[in-house]
C-alpha cells in the first residue's frame, strides 16, 4: 500500500516528466508516439478531474444536509441543479430548449453580476488604498491614474496626450517589469519540474 | 474643518457605490458622444484579419464565460463579423466549459448569413485539459480530436494540423494567452491576435511588444474600437461613454481622498511644530 501511495507516484512523475521532456528535444518515433500517449491520458485524467471535482461538491453539500448546518437549505438547491444539469446536457444535449434557457436566464446573469460587483469593491478600494503615502506609492498612483484616462474617451477628450503617454507606460516600463516577472515564474517552474523529474519535490503527494 | 477633511477621508461606501451606479447607469440611455482613440493594439489586430486572403482558415478558440463576456462577448461578435466579411472558413474551438454556448451564437450567427456548417464554419466539442488542450492541439490537433469522425465535416478533413490555419484567435480573461503562446505561437508562428479582458493587457503587452502576437483587443474600448474599425456598431460602443465616467468617478475620489489626506498631514505636522516650540 504504501508503494501504491508513495513510491508509485514519483515513479511515475519521473518517466512521464523525462519522456516529454526529452521529446521536446529529441525525435526517435518511440519518444514521440510515447509523449503523445502521455499528452492523451493528461486529457483524460482532465476530465475525470473535473468529474472529482462535482462529487466533492456533492459531499460537502450532502454533509451539510446532514448535520444541518446553517442555510442548508440552499444544499439542497445546488444539488437539485448539480445533478439536474448534468442529467440534462447528459441525455438531451446542450442543444435541448430548457438547458440553453436555463444557461441564458440564470446561470449567465447570476455570474455577470458577481464579476460586475467589482467595479464597486474596486472603487471603494482605490479610494481608500490609493494613498501617496512614499514616492513609489505615488508614481504607482500616477501611472494608475494616467492610463486610467488614456484608456477612455474622456481623457482623450481632456487631453490627447494622455493616450501617448498610456502607450508608452505600456510598452515600456509594463513589459520591462513583466518580462521579468515572467521569466522568473518560468524559472521557478522549471526548478520545481526537474525536481519532479528527478524524484525530489513531494509535495504533490501531501507533503510527504 | 479637520472634521470635514476626515470625513473626505472615510465616505460611506453606499454613497460611493450609490454614485457609481448612476455613473455607469446614466451614459447606457443618454450617451454622450465621447470620442474614441483607435489603439496601436487594435488597428493591428483588424490588419491582420484584413490581410487574410480571400476564404482563408481560422482557428477561433475561445475561452468566454458568463463573467467575462460584458467585455469578451462584444470583441467576439466585431471579430467574427469581421472574419465573415472576409468569407473566412472558422474553426470554433470552446476551450472553456461555459463557453460552448457562446459557440452556438456565432454558428447561428454564421448560418443565419448563409454559411454552411460543415463547410465553411465548424465547431469542435469541449473539451476539459486547459493547458494540457493546447499541449495536445500544439502536438497533433487531429489525435486531440479524436470523437470527430472522419467524413463528418469537409471542412475538419481538409484539415491536417495547426500549420494549415492562416489565423488564430485566442479569446479569454487570462491564461489561455499563455498557453496560446508557449504551445502554438512558439511551434508554428501562424499569424495570433487574442481578445482579452482589460485588466490582464499587463500581462499580455509584452507579447505584443515583442510582435508574437499580431495584435490585441482589450476590454469594453478594444471591442468599440474594432467595432468602429469594421463599420459594425454594436455593444461595446454604447458602453464606453459608461466606462469614461466611471473612470473618473474612481480618479475623482482618489484625488479627493489624497487632498484631503495631504491637508490633514500638514495639518497634524503644523500642530506638532506649534507644540514643540
Amino acid at each position: 500500500m504504501k508503494f501504491v501511495r508513495s513510491s508509485l507516484p514519483i515513479y511515475l512523475g519521473v518517466v512521464g516528466g523525462a519522456v516529454v521532456l526529452l521529446a521536446y528535444f529529441l525525435t526517435p518515433k518511440l519518444l514521440q508516439d510515447l509523449s503523445k500517449w502521455f499528452g492523451e491520458w493528461r486529457m483524460t485524467l482532465a476530465a475525470f478531474a473535473l468529474t472529482l471535482g462535482a462529487g466533492n461538491l456533492l459531499r460537502i453539500h450532502a454533509n451539510r444536509i446532514r448535520l444541518k448546518r446553517e442555510s442548508f437549505a440552499f444544499s439542497y438547491v445546488l444539488i437539485f441543479f448539480l445533478i439536474g444539469y448534468i442529467v440534462l446536457g447528459t441525455f438531451w444535449g446542450r442543444t435541448h430548449p430548457l438547458y440553453s434557457y436555463i444557461f441564458d436566464n440564470a446561470y449567465q446573469p447570476l455570474s455577470a453580476t458577481v464579476f460586475s460587483i467589482n467595479a464597486f469593491y474596486i472603487s471603494t478600494a482605490c479610494y481608500r488604498a490609493f494613498r501617496a503615502r512614499n514616492l513609489q506609492a505615488a508614481v504607482l498612483l500616477i501611472a494608475g491614474v494616467v492610463v486610467m484616462l488614456g484608456k477612455v474617451g474622456i481623457g482623450y477628450a481632456i487631453w490627447p496626450g494622455f493616450a501617448t503617454v498610456t502607450d508608452w507606460i505600456m510598452n515600456v516600463p509594463n513589459s520591462a517589469a513583466m518580462r521579468g516577472i515572467n521569466m522568473a515564474a518560468a524559472l521557478g517552474a522549471l526548478g520545481v519540474s526537474l525536481r519532479v523529474i528527478l524524484g525530489l519535490e513531494r509535495g504533490h503527494l501531501g507533503g510527504e | 474643518m479637520d472634521d470635514f477633511l476626515t470625513r473626505m477621508q472615510n465616505i460611506d461606501r453606499r454613497i460611493i457605490y450609490t454614485v457609481v451606479f448612476i455613473v455607469l447607469a446614466v451614459p447606457m440611455f443618454k450617451p454622450m458622444g465621447l470620442p474614441l482613440k483607435i489603439t496601436r493594439e487594435t488597428k493591428a489586430s483588424y490588419d491582420a484579419i484584413e490581410a487574410l486572403p480571400e476564404g482563408a482558415l481560422v482557428m477561433f478558440a475561445t475561452a468566454n464565460a458568463p463573467g467575462t463576456q460584458a467585455e469578451l462577448e462584444p470583441q467576439s461578435i466585431a471579430v467574427v463579423k469581421h472574419l465573415m466579411r472576409k468569407n473566412a472558413k472558422i474553426v470554433f474551438n470552446p476551450v472553456a466549459a461555459e463557453s460552448p454556448r457562446y459557440c452556438d451564437r456565432y454558428r447561428e450567427m454564421m448560418a443565419a448569413a448563409g454559411f454552411e456548417e460543415g463547410v465553411d464554419f465548424i465547431q469542435l466539442p469541449y473539451q476539459a485539459g486547459g493547458e494540457t488542450l493546447y499541449v495536445a492541439m500544439g502536438t497533433d490537433l487531429k489525435s486531440a480530436y479524436v470523437m470527430i469522425q472522419p467524413g463528418q465535416y469537409e471542412l475538419w478533413d481538409s484539415i491536417d494540423g495547426m500549420q494549415d490555419f492562416d489565423l488564430f484567435v485566442d479569446c479569454g480573461g487570462g491564461e489561455t494567452q499563455r498557453w496560446a503562446i508557449g504551445h502554438i505561437e512558439a511551434k508554428y508562428h501562424i499569424p495570433h491576435i487574442t481578445l482579452i479582458t482589460a485588466v490582464i493587457l499587463a500581462v499580455v503587452q509584452p507579447y505584443f511588444t515583442s510582435r508574437q502576437f499580431s495584435g490585441i483587443v482589450s476590454g469594453l474600448n478594444g471591442a468599440a474600437e474594432y467595432e468602429v474599425l469594421a463599420g459594425f456598431p454594436g455593444l461595446a460602443a454604447s458602453g464606453m461613454d459608461a466606462q469614461s465616467l466611471g473612470h473618473l468617478w474612481v480618479i475623482f475620489t482618489i484625488v479627493l481622498g489624497n487632498v484631503a489626506y495631504f491637508i490633514t498631514k500638514a495639518g497634524k505636522a503644523a500642530k506638532a511644530r506649534g507644540g514643540g516650540d
